[in-house]
């Protein structure tokens, strides 16, 4: 249930009780004392009510007794009895009754006179009436004795109530004996005017008289016809003559909330009237005389039903009062719960909501602060989480990685492994000499051959310096070259040396040193390779000597035939005739053949050895191109074709070797004036790009056929197109050139179109040839 | 007349141990009008240079010569002889390794030149050329 709920019911509840508890208590408090008031009064009222009676009736006793008194009366009374001397008649009493004492009492009917003996002597009324006895009646026997008043009588015929009030007529003043009495007959006018004299708040307030026999006397408020008619048998009645019968006073206190004649709850006070017997009930309804109370009950319901309704509503604004902020706040809090932050509880400061509101929006502020600061916190966090998840699913990555890697490095360690031991083998079984340094050349390892190369044993060496090893054949500054090579430069070193034996002999060494970098691109270890080549070089000397020998007795016949050709043909030994000329022609031809087959078969057999010497100068390549042409010459004239030479002009000496390049263009020239037609074009153009000199030569002459290009650069391969009208090329010369420009480091290339002509490219290193030692050159 | 011959004449020793061509070359002089002094041996040469009134106005030297001598030899021993230091020499052969080149150049040798690369009368013409120089 909500606070404002509870407050609600719990104050509207506590105040409906309280109020009602309070006002049962008011009520019952009220009522007893309004009833109390009310009796007090109704015994106020019948006591005055009563002496007013009372005084009234006794008032109209003491009339009578003056009419009593009245000595014309007595006279008349006395003349008509006879007692006197008759001084007054009958008549002359009635009219002065008539006269003297009709006018003199209010509401006095008649006046008539009973004698001694209770008989009407005279009567204001009517003559008809005299006679009449009045013997037996009370008031004949009390009327005698003193003043009396009569019950209230209805006079048949007039229809009107009537009492009479009697007075004895003493024959003397003040002295006992009776001589009549004198009775006069009053309306009820002024008695009732007495009773219904009422003052009071009470509409259903009464004063009533009731006789004796407990009839009433006046009339009813309600009823109609009750005098003498209705009997008033209540408590109220009965009460009244018991306590005059009793003679107990009046403690009638409990007349409250009885019925009366009508049978209807009234309040009642009562006060016996001695002068006539009666009784003057005062009587109140019950409901009439609390009916103020009632309405104040009403009016305290209706103030109840008020203040319960305002209690309500008050409670409600107490508890909207203090639910609403709380409402607001809660929303507030329900709003924070579901986590927005961004809250604004507009709530004045001036109670402790309004402060704990304040507190919590401050809370919430602060959390909003903490949350920014967590979110970043978590932001940061969080992105180092990732950070650091992803760190790890790289690291995990890298673990698999590693795990793969391991495993593949375990393959590969494996494979290594046995490469390791096939290579370690291998160095164990070479024959030739490993030895790895330290970067001082200081012997960390040598394989077996050590000691089969140089007689050293391979403990005795580890520690020492290669030129300790190799001993002082080779000169200091050799030796400085070779390891600055190695450990400057960071160069292989390929070389030939010559060696010491332990026993102190020398022997042809090849060496191979390799520096081995770490990662920081020092050298670490050098690798040295070296072989025994005191056997080779005396192959190769043999072998050089073998080339030298064959191509001198080659050549020797040879030249022999051509010399002595040419001899016959210069008409030497005599004119020749046409055929003989021709024939000894024939032989010069195929000689010189056989002469440029043995060359070429020379160079090439040079070249493939790899002993082929390229001894870099410089060199202009305009001069030397132009010599080559020079040296063309003749055949170039004979064959009318025109020769343009073009070159780079800033092209100066270029580092090459001038008998190896000028071999090239020579062929390569000799190519194109051979297979152009006569008077043909040929161009050598030479031109620098980048660092390569590129030289092209072209003719116009019979070009290569397509399929061919691929195989010009072969061995003996000769072109189809002109092995038909040329029988006299080797099919070497373009074999050989190509040979030399690649050892020269540079490239070859062809361009060809039947008929067209045909273009050679071949480059050469700006910078030059490397120099090479080698043994032979080309012839 | 012969001795008119013999002095008016250039006189050109040539060591060639193939017979076949020394007698194209000596023919071959002999015909462009050149006295030859020819010799197969190294030994037989230097036994004639000196016994010779005359020394030869230029030397063809062969290389490789048959017997304990070969062209090299010859020429060192040459020379080393003041009298035939200055004769002009010419190596023709038809072969030799570029170290022998370079050392029968180094020698003194006047030019080495290749048989087979050349026509007769080319070589001739090369030889005359610096008995020409040498006497001019």
């Amino acid at each position: 249930m909500k606070i404002r709920s509870k407050i609600f019911v719990t104050f509207s509840v506590g105040m409906t009780l309280f109020l009602l508890i309070g006002i049962g208590i008011v009520y019952d408090f009220s009522s007893e004392n309004l009833e109390t008031r009310i009796h007090d009064h109704l015994e106020t009222s019948v006591r005055l009510q009563a002496d007013h009676v009372e005084t009234y009736l006794e008032g109209l006793e003491g009339r009578l007794i003056d009419f009593s008194s009245d000595g014309k009366v007595k006279d008349c009374i006395l003349s008509i009895q006879g007692l006197i001397d008759p001084v007054c008649n009958h008549e002359e009493l009635v009219d002065h009754l008539i006269q003297n004492k009709l006018p003199v009492a209010e509401g006095l009917k008649e006046v008539f006179i009973l004698s001694q003996e209770g008989e009407v002597i005279a009567s204001t009324v009517s003559y008809s009436t005299i006679g009449e006895s009045f013997v037996g009646t009370k008031l004949f026997e009390e009327g005698l004795l003193g003043p009396s008043i009569g019950d209230i009588v209805i006079k048949e015929d007039e229809q009107e109530f009537s009492f009479l009030v009697s007075a004895p007529i003493h024959k003397l003043t003040g002295g006992d004996e009776s001589i009549g009495i004198i009775v006069g007959r009053f309306d009820t006018n002024r008695l009732y005017e007495i009773l219904t004299n009422r003052t009071g708040l009470h509409s259903t307030w009464e004063s009533y008289l009731v006789n004796e026999e407990l009839y009433m006397i006046s009339p009813s408020r309600f009823l109609d016809d009750v005098v003498l008619n209705k009997r008033v048998d209540t408590k109220n009645s009965e009460s009244c003559f018991m306590e005059e019968f009793q003679g107990i006073q009046h403690t009638n206190l409990d007349l409250v909330g009885f019925s009366d004649y009508r049978g209807i709850k009234v309040i009642g006070a009562h006060r016996f009237i001695p002068t006539t017997g009666w009784c003057l009930l005062v009587e109140v309804d019950s409901s009439d005389a609390t009916g103020p109370l009632n309405q104040l009950y009403l009016l305290v319901l209706i103030i109840i039903f008020g203040m319960i309704l305002s209690a309500m509503a008050i409670s409600f604004s107490i508890g909207s009062m203090i639910s609403q902020p709380i409402q607001k706040l809660s929303r507030a809090m329900k709003k924070v719960e579901e986590g927005d932050l961004s809250i604004n509880i507009d709530l004045p400061l001036d109670d402790e909501i309004g402060v704990l509101a304040h507190s919590f929006m401050k809370m919430t502020e602060s959390i909003q602060t903490a949350r920014f600061d967590l979110d970043k916190k978590v932001v940061t966090q969080t992105s180092a989480i990732s950070e650091q998840k992803q760190k790890l699913m790289d690291q995990q990555q890298a673990i698999l990685n590693i795990l793969e890697d391991v495993a593949e490095e375990k393959e590969r360690a494996e494979s290594l492994t046995l490469d390791l031991q096939k290579f370690k083998l291998a160095v164990e079984n070479t024959s030739d000499l490993i030895i790895i340094t330290d970067p001082q050349t200081r012997i960390l390892h040598a394989n077996p051959s050590l000691s089969a190369i140089t007689g050293h044993n391979i403990k005795g060496t580890l520690g020492k310096r290669l030129q300790e090893l190799w001993g002082d054949k080779v000169t200091q500054e050799k030796y400085d070259e070779m390891f600055m090579s190695l450990k400057d430069k960071k160069e292989r070193v390929n070389d030939e040396i010559t060696a010491l034996r332990k026993d102190g002999t020398e022997f042809e060494m090849a060496v191979n040193m390799s520096p081995i970098l770490n990662a920081d691109g020092k050298v670490e270890f050098i690798v040295v390779i070296t072989r025994d080549i005191t056997k080779e070089k005396k192959i190769d000397t043999m072998k050089t000597e073998f080339i030298s020998l064959a191509s001198h007795q080659l050549r020797t016949p040879l030249s022999s035939m051509r010399w002595f050709c040419e001899m016959l043909l210069d008409g030497d030994a005599g004119e020749l005739n046409e055929e003989q000329l021709e024939f000894v022609g024939n032989i010069n031809d195929s000689n010189q053949r056989m002469i440029t087959l043995v060359n070429a078969l020379l160079n090439i057999s040079r070249i493939e050895s790899g002993r082929i010497i390229v001894d870099p100068e410089p060199t202009n390549l305009k001069e030397l191109i132009e010599e080559v042409i020079k040296e063309l010459k003749p055949k170039i004239e004979t064959r009318h074709h025109q020769i343009i030479l073009s070159i780079h002009e800033k092209l100066g000496e270029v580092n090459i070797d001038p008998k190896l390049v000028g071999e090239v263009y020579k062929n390569l020239l000799t190519n194109a004036i051979k297979y152009t037609p006569d008077h043909g074009e040929i161009n050598v153009f030479v031109s620098l790009k980048d660092d390569v000199i590129i030289s092209q030569v072209s003719d116009t002459g019979y070009g290569i056929p397509q399929e061919d290009l691929n195989n010009v650069f072969k061995k003996f391969f000769r072109s189809a197109n002109i092995v038909e009208f040329d029988t006299d090329g080797t099919g070497l010369g373009l074999y050989l050139t190509k040979a030399i420009v690649e050892s020269s480091g540079g490239d070859i290339y062809v361009e060809s179109e039947v008929d067209k002509g045909t273009s050679f490219f071949f480059t050469l290193p700006k910078e030059g040839m490397k120099k090479k030692e080698g043994a032979v050159k080309l012839s | 007349m012969l001795m008119n011959e013999n002095t008016s004449k250039v006189n050109i020793m040539v060591v060639e141990d193939e017979d076949l061509l020394l007698q194209a070359i000596t023919t071959k002089m002999e015909k462009q009008g050149i006295n030859t002094i020819p010799c197969t041996r190294g030994e037989q040469a230097l036994d004639y240079l000196e016994s010779m009134e005359k020394l030869p106005n230029a030397i063809w030297l062969d290389y490789y010569l048959k017997g304990s001598m070969n062209g090299l030899e010859f020429l060192q021993k040459l020379k080393a002889k003041d009298e035939w230091k200055d004769i002009p020499v010419i190596v023709v052969s038809n072969t030799a390794s570029d170290e022998k080149v370079k050392n029968i150049l180094a020698l003194g040798a006047n030019k080495y030149m290749l048989k087979a690369e050349h026509r007769l009368d080319e070589l001739v013409d090369t030889i005359q050329n610096f008995i020409d120089t040498d006497i001019s």
